[in-house]
């Protein structure tokens, strides 16, 4: 065979027309073998690049059989491999969505004529290669064949499995925030479906998205409601009656299309395994439970009361008590239905609005009361961040959501939430398709160092949704990670190449927490040794506190405050692939030793 | 929000339960607190994250408009409208009850925020203090209206116009403060 075949890590993209690398940083793709490590419960990931192919030819990858030198085999079933699809960005075209192979049967002609790539001579290859919990820690070797057309060339691949193991879950909450019903207009035939909210494909479509998200140590984190308060049919369960007596009619059909999640059956036969989702967004809102009619009255709160109760017992009676389920009020003045933000509150004054929900969630959401269920009071609070955690709302407040800029701002306050039981989040920005895959892997390490317990990659995951999603996207796909399979006929919801990235990233600060867990100082002693990795002191990774945030109340913040806003020393920029890499060694070392 | 009744009306029938609700409506809300539903600061904002509500003005007339809904015979909306105290020229949508209306932006940006001159019926109002009826076909969002439940099965429409009914609402001196839209969508089946 005369083309060829590289191979590259998670940090390399590869151009389908020149087979080159395309961001720089000294990257370039390597000659067989794969040379792989990782932990156990967890993927090995690698990337294949095949040509220059015949313009006709289908090109396809598949997994054998991997040994040790013992008795040792890791199954070819373990392998999952994805054909990479382009999108094209100011004239570049960069690998993005990773199609399941067994979807497109490779990457056929039919494949590459309608990605639309001129001259394309490469085909790039996605492989995820799965090491299950209980393998034996040790080095296989074994082949991936690779068919061009009637050809095929067998690529070896080395895979060290080291003793370390990941926890089931990922020690960050990582929410893929989105809000419905975007997921219904994912497929062509739910747009044009008037009762699409009921169909069964609506469901198995859904079914995929939480799947993708949880295969990736990620949740897909769904808010049922709009800024109206209204919330579309099966997003929440039917209600009858007023005051203390109004109450849950039937839970039925709001148990069979959201149970499964809470229940982890709806993730069978993924690799991660049939785990509850990790947390679930309630339809609580200023217009849910009780009507906005009866708010500030006696029987606004009866009627929180009493459908809080049902909520919780219902909960309990189901066994659903590994799931965090998140009030999260999201009501925002300038969409002009209520007159309060509830969430990135910039005038303080709205925060009496929470003030007012605690009367209602204090003896009936709260954890001591609805014990073994968990429910949290999630709050997004940007501007005011500083202000809301020094004061009495965080008494009641389970979840602040801030940018990273406002928890660094207030970093002394980070250890005294904790205490208190609190959780904070970053909502945040883990790059574009054009920007380094490096922007998305740095995110993870970036929460773990910086002691925040969870992130959101951007606030919606899922801006570009929609059968045409993988020919082009809005922002660039900053706002897009999550792929509808509808363009190729399928049910399923794809990765982005971002989303694998930052998996890799999830993995490695698991690896750094299996080693604080165990190790004598803790997480400071692992940041230490990440610090050292890095060559940089750990106020790096801190931004530095601009003056108006302790002048100026946030209502009185411009724009011109922040003009000279100085960036963190850390950041994605900062480093390169091959510090990058170092980390995950230094990572998979720690936690080999300290399993 | 679902339709309260299964027999068809004629459009006519269902212009006159919107302008029965626009008149109550008139009544019952208030035109100077309709003026103070925005911050004094706010009044003039251009980013929406300026936009301030006085929520102990605005949560009354917001629980009006859902009054008004739950009133009609028919499934409707409602929105107040205001004219812009430092562009009087211009309107804009004040305050929706369940649902935005056709007319209206979804939510001021940050950004780039444009206003726009009143609409021919908004002018109307706030100019001569008539109502304004106005009845459009096909637009654009009516279907995703139509599976929430906000249409009434009416004879002889085709395909499924959007029917609306902006009404002055007065302040103490006779002014008027902001116009009142009632609309529904006269769905062919």
């Amino acid at each position: 065979m005369s083309m060829d075949v590289r191979w590259c890590d998670e940090f390399v993209r590869l151009d389908p027309v020149t087979g080159k690398a395309i961001d720089g940083d000294g990257q370039a793709s390597a000659s067989p073998p794969v040379t792989l490590s990782a932990p156990r419960n967890a993927f090995a990931s690698f990337q294949l690049l095949v040509g220059p192919i015949p313009e006709d030819d289908t090109v396809s990858v598949s997994g054998g059989l991997l040994r040790t030198s013992g008795k040792s085999k890791l199954s070819s079933t373990q392998y999952d491999v994805f054909v990479e699809w382009y999108q094209r960005y100011d004239g570049q075209w960069y690998p993005e969505v990773c199609v399941p192979q067994d979807i497109v049967e490779g990457s056929t002609a039919d494949f590459r004529e309608m990605n639309g790539v001129t001259g394309q001579k490469y085909v790039g290859f996605w492989v995820d290669l799965f090491v299950p919990a209980d393998a034996t820690p040790a080095g296989y070797t074994g082949d991936v064949t690779v068919a061009v057309g009637g050809e095929k060339t067998n690529v070896p691949v080395e895979l060290q499995v080291t003793r370390g193991r990941l926890a089931d879950d990922c020690c960050l909450d990582v929410s893929m925030n989105n809000y419905a019903t975007v997921l219904s207009n994912g497929w062509q035939e739910l747009r044009d479906d008037p009762d699409r909210l009921t169909s069964e494909k609506n469901l198995r479509c859904e079914r995929g998205v939480f799947r993708t998200a949880h295969d990736h140590r990620m949740f897909f984190h769904y808010l049922p409601y709009g800024h109206s308060g209204y919330v579309p049919d099966t997003f929440a369960p039917p209600l009858e009656g007023e005051g203390p007596n109004k109450h849950v009619t039937d839970w039925s059909d709001w148990d069979r299309h959201w149970g499964p999640y809470l229940d982890g059956s709806a993730f069978k036969n993924t690799r991660r395994g049939p785990q509850p989702v990790k947390r679930f967004y309630l339809p609580l809102n200023l217009h849910w439970p009780a009507n906005f009619l009866k708010h500030g009255l006696p029987g606004y709160a009866a009627e929180w009361e009493s459908v809080g109760r049902d909520m919780a017992e219902h909960f309990n009676e189901k066994g659903w008590t590994e799931t965090r389920f998140d009030m999260f009020p999201n009501h925002k003045q300038r969409y002009r239905f209520f007159p309060w933000d509830t969430e990135e509150v910039r005038f303080l004054e709205d925060n009496d609005n929470h003030r007012y929900f605690r009367t209602l969630w204090e003896g009936t959401f709260d954890h001591e009361t609805t014990k073994p269920v968990a429910f949290d009071y999630t709050l997004g609070t940007t501007w005011t961040y500083g202000h809301d955690i020094k004061s009495d709302l965080n008494e009641f407040i389970d979840v602040f959501i801030a940018g990273t800029g406002s928890i660094c701002w207030h970093f002394d306050w980070l250890p005294k939430l904790h205490e208190m039981g609190r959780q904070v989040w970053s909502c945040t920005n883990s790059g574009s398709i054009p920007v380094s895959p490096r922007a998305p892997f740095f995110v993870p390490l970036q929460m773990w160092m910086l002691d925040i317990d969870g992130y959101m990659p951007r606030w919606c995951t899922t801006g570009g949704f929609g059968p045409e999603g993988v020919f082009g996207l809005p922002d660039q796909g900053a706002t897009t990670f999550l792929y509808s399979g509808d363009a190729f006929g399928s049910e399923e919801t794809f990765a982005s190449l971002r989303m694998k990235v930052q998996r890799q990233a999830l993995q490695m600060v698991d690896q750094l927490q299996v080693a604080a867990d165990h190790i004598k100082g803790g997480k400071w002693a692992i940041q230490q040794r990440v610090n050292k990795a890095l060559g940089i002191p750990h106020e790096s990774w801190l931004l530095k506190k601009p003056d108006n945030v302790k002048d100026k109340l946030p209502k009185d913040w411009v724009d011109a405050d922040f003009a000279t806003e100085e960036p963190p020393v850390a950041g994605w920029e900062k480093f390169t692939s091959d510090q990058f890499r170092t980390v995950e060694t230094l990572a998979e070392g720690l936690a080999e030793e300290h399993k | 929000m679902t339709a309260k009744r299964s027999k068809k009306l004629t459009l006519d029938e269902v212009k006159a339960a919107l302008a029965e609700v626009a008149r109550v409506g008139r009544l019952f809300i208030e035109g100077d607190e309709c003026r103070k539903m925005y911050t004094a600061d706010s009044q003039a904002f251009m980013s929406g994250d300026d936009l301030n509500f006085d929520a102990g003005v605005s949560s009354p007339i917001k629980k009006h408009l859902l009054r008004l809904e739950q009133l009609c015979r028919i499934p409707c909306s409602t929105t107040l409208w205001r004219r812009r105290p430092d562009r009087p020229e211009c309107g804009e949508a004040h305050l929706f009850g369940s649902v935005r209306s056709f007319d209206a932006a979804k939510s001021p940006p940050n950004r780039g925020y444009q206003l726009q001159k009143m609409s021919r019926e908004l002018k109307r109002v706030f100019l001569e203090g008539k109502p304004a009826w106005k009845t459009i076909d096909s637009r654009p969002g009516a279907e995703l209206l139509i599976d929430r439940g906000l249409f009434l099965p009416t004879m002889e429409v085709n395909p499924n116009p959007t029917v609306q009914y902006f009404v002055p609402v007065l302040d103490s001196m006779g002014e008027v403060a902001a116009a009142l839209e009632v609309f529904t969508i006269a769905s062919r089946e």
